[in-house]
């Protein structure tokens, strides 16, 4: 069965874009963290222009970050000011990202440049969560002990910085920390995520998340909540630019992937009681890693055709 | 298979094939008036011809089409080339990719025009055949997808330029059309039949593009052209299709205030759902 992508101007199999939200919801349910940074390459590897992907992504990301976050604010894990600061520095990141598209896009480097972002994203990402399970799994070995869960670092890295930001000016309360802290941090991490989102089409949960907990130094349920709080607001707005500047965003493609993603999600929280943690994260790590391999030998090895399209408005 | 059993088969073949030319002489009595504007030679005979369907509709549920199309050659012809060409022929930007470092990039840029988005050939013998056949240049000409090169405008922009450009340039885009299924060249698929009745089927790719497309038949007798005609037939994008790629188009700001209401929509009611946090 096929479906007819207005936007990207082309029929794909509906079983496999559903399939591929299926997938990405499922990883996302098991392993707690953010798919939008897998389904991006995942739909360029099916043959969707990268620049309908990324925008269609970040659409599908309003869509299921929506549904979390409306969660987490009915249990209270919504940090309002935090997270309306990190939507600022967010929009300008965001509106930033939006305009680099639009030059890279016509230049005809898009395509090397989105592909060669990801598979540094995906390295160090993947690289560093791998190195850390495996401690992890080493000492949970030694110990046979469960729940091992490594604190520490992140707490000293916080402290140490917490000391810093007291420092800097534009000091304010935030509910989350208990404490005051400068504007300056939240506002830069959100303003480098919504650069990614308009870049790549992510969430940029992957990212923000830890330096919520690690650096920031909020409690993970919180940060968890207050970043698809955020993430809601700038994915909707690099959704609304992409849309109306660079005509990339396919509304189908976006609901048939939240489709498979939603009923992925709920399978994979399911799936995940049955893992521990440090399992749990070098599996992902694994996957990750492959597909960095797969986009790093894409830009490697040599192409089919040496001609390309460049992609002005979304499809021919 | 009994010899009984065999004969019904073929009865039952005759039957269709009766029925098929029936049916085309049927669809040319109610064409021929019109297609009577090909002929432009006074020497050369008028080829009445029909496209089934005249109009393809693109819908949510499009994956490819076929047009069929029905016709009858000038008596004597013994061979026949079909040409589908789409009438426009929108702008591409394309890039070529080079090595730098270890890395595949694009290097230089090119705007072509003048160049169908869609172009395919059906014959009734091999090309070669009709290219050794000594008719004329500008009809047999365009059964080789060289002719597109005498049409084309190509603006360089961006990098040095290299004496090898055009040509790689050339051949990547037919490479890049052929594997969309726009481009191609069926030899030796069309049958002519008794009375000169012939059928020829084209297949539109899921990349076809919406607009008006130009089928044009050259018959020949050896190196002699007898006659030609024209027809023409339209995609049209339909329903859902057609309204959200003319609303992201012509009203991008309400097609973008759409995408996110929708998403919005659907995460709230699936947060009522599920009443759980689904990960993002």
């Amino acid at each position: 069965m096929y479906i007819y992508l207005p936007v990207a101007e082309m029929s794909i199999n509906v079983f496999l874009v559903v399939g591929i939200g299926g997938i990405v919801g499922f990883l996302s349910g098991l392993f707690g963290v953010g798919g939008g940074f897998l389904l991006t390459p995942l739909m360029m590897m099916i043959g969707i222009p990268p620049a309908v992907a990324a925008a269609s992504d970040s659409n599908q990301i309003v869509a299921a970050a929506t549904s979390g976050a409306a969660a987490h604010y009915k249990m209270g894990n919504v940090d309002m000011k935090m997270g309306l600061v990190i939507l600022i520095g967010g929009i300008a990141g965001g509106t930033v990202g939006v305009q680099i598209v639009k030059t890279l896009r016509e230049l005809g480097n898009f395509d090397f440049v989105i592909r060669a972002v990801y598979v540094l994203m995906l390295g160090g990402v993947g690289g560093l969560m791998f190195v850390e399970s495996l401690s992890a799994l080493k000492k949970h070995v030694a110990k046979t002990e469960d729940e091992g869960v490594p604190e520490d670092g992140g707490t000293s890295i916080s402290k140490k910085l917490s000391s810093l930001f007291d420092r800097l000016p534009f000091q304010m309360q935030f509910e989350s920390l208990g404490r005051k802290t400068t504007l300056l941090f939240p506002f830069g991490a959100g303003a480098a995520v919504g650069f990614l989102a308009a870049l790549m089409g992510v969430g940029g949960g992957f990212i923000m998340v830890p330096v919520m907990i690690y650096i920031i130094g909020m409690p993970t349920v919180k940060a968890i909540g207050t970043d698809l709080f955020q993430i809601v607001l700038v994915s909707a707005n690099v959704t609304l630019q992409q849309a109306a500047r660079n005509h990339t965003v396919d509304i189908v493609l976006a609901v048939t992937l939240f489709c498979g993603s939603v009923l992925g999600a709920q399978l994979g929280a399911r799936a995940s009681r049955f893992l521990r943690g440090e399992q749990l994260r070098i599996l992902f790590s694994v996957i990750v890693l492959i597909m960095m391999v797969k986009m790093l030998l894409d830009l490697i090895l040599t192409p089919e055709n040496v001609i390309a399209p460049v992609r002005v408005s979304g499809g021919h | 298979m009994t010899s009984k059993k065999r004969n019904q088969m073929t009865r039952l073949c005759l039957r269709k094939r009766s029925v098929m030319n029936v049916l085309i002489i049927v669809l040319l009595a109610a064409g021929i008036g019109f297609n009577a504007s090909a002929q432009t030679d006074p020497g050369l005979m008028h080829i009445p011809q029909i496209t089934d369907p005249e109009t393809v509709s693109v819908h949510l549920n499009f994956h490819s089409a076929h047009v069929k199309l029905f016709g009858v050659v000038p008596e004597g012809a013994d061979r026949i080339a079909v040409i589908l060409c789409s009438s426009e022929t929108p702008e591409t930007q394309l890039a070529r990719k080079e090595r730098v470092g270890p890395f595949w990039m694009a290097v230089k840029k090119f705007h072509v025009k003048n160049i169908p988005g869609c172009y395919q050939v059906a014959t009734s013998h091999p090309v070669s055949a009709f290219l050794s056949s000594g008719a004329p240049d500008d009809s047999i000409n365009k059964l080789r997808y060289e002719n597109l090169r005498n049409s084309w405008d190509v603006e360089m922009e961006g990098g040095e330029p290299a004496d090898d450009d055009l040509d790689v340039l050339f051949h990547g885009l037919i490479q890049m059309k052929e594997k969309q299924g726009l481009y191609r060249l069926d030899q030796e698929s069309i049958e002519l039949r008794k009375g000169g009745l012939f059928l020829s089927q084209f297949d539109l790719p899921a990349a076809i593009t919406a607009g008006d497309y130009t089928v044009d038949v050259y018959a020949f007798h050896g190196a002699k052209l007898l006659g030609i005609g024209e027809s023409t037939f339209s995609v049209e994008k339909a329903g859902v299709v057609g309204f959200l790629s003319l609303m992201s188009k012509e009203h991008a700001l309400l097609y973008a205030i759409l995408a996110v209401g929708i998403a919005l929509a659907v995460g709230f009611c699936v947060s009522l759902v599920f009443r759980r946090r689904t990960a993002h």
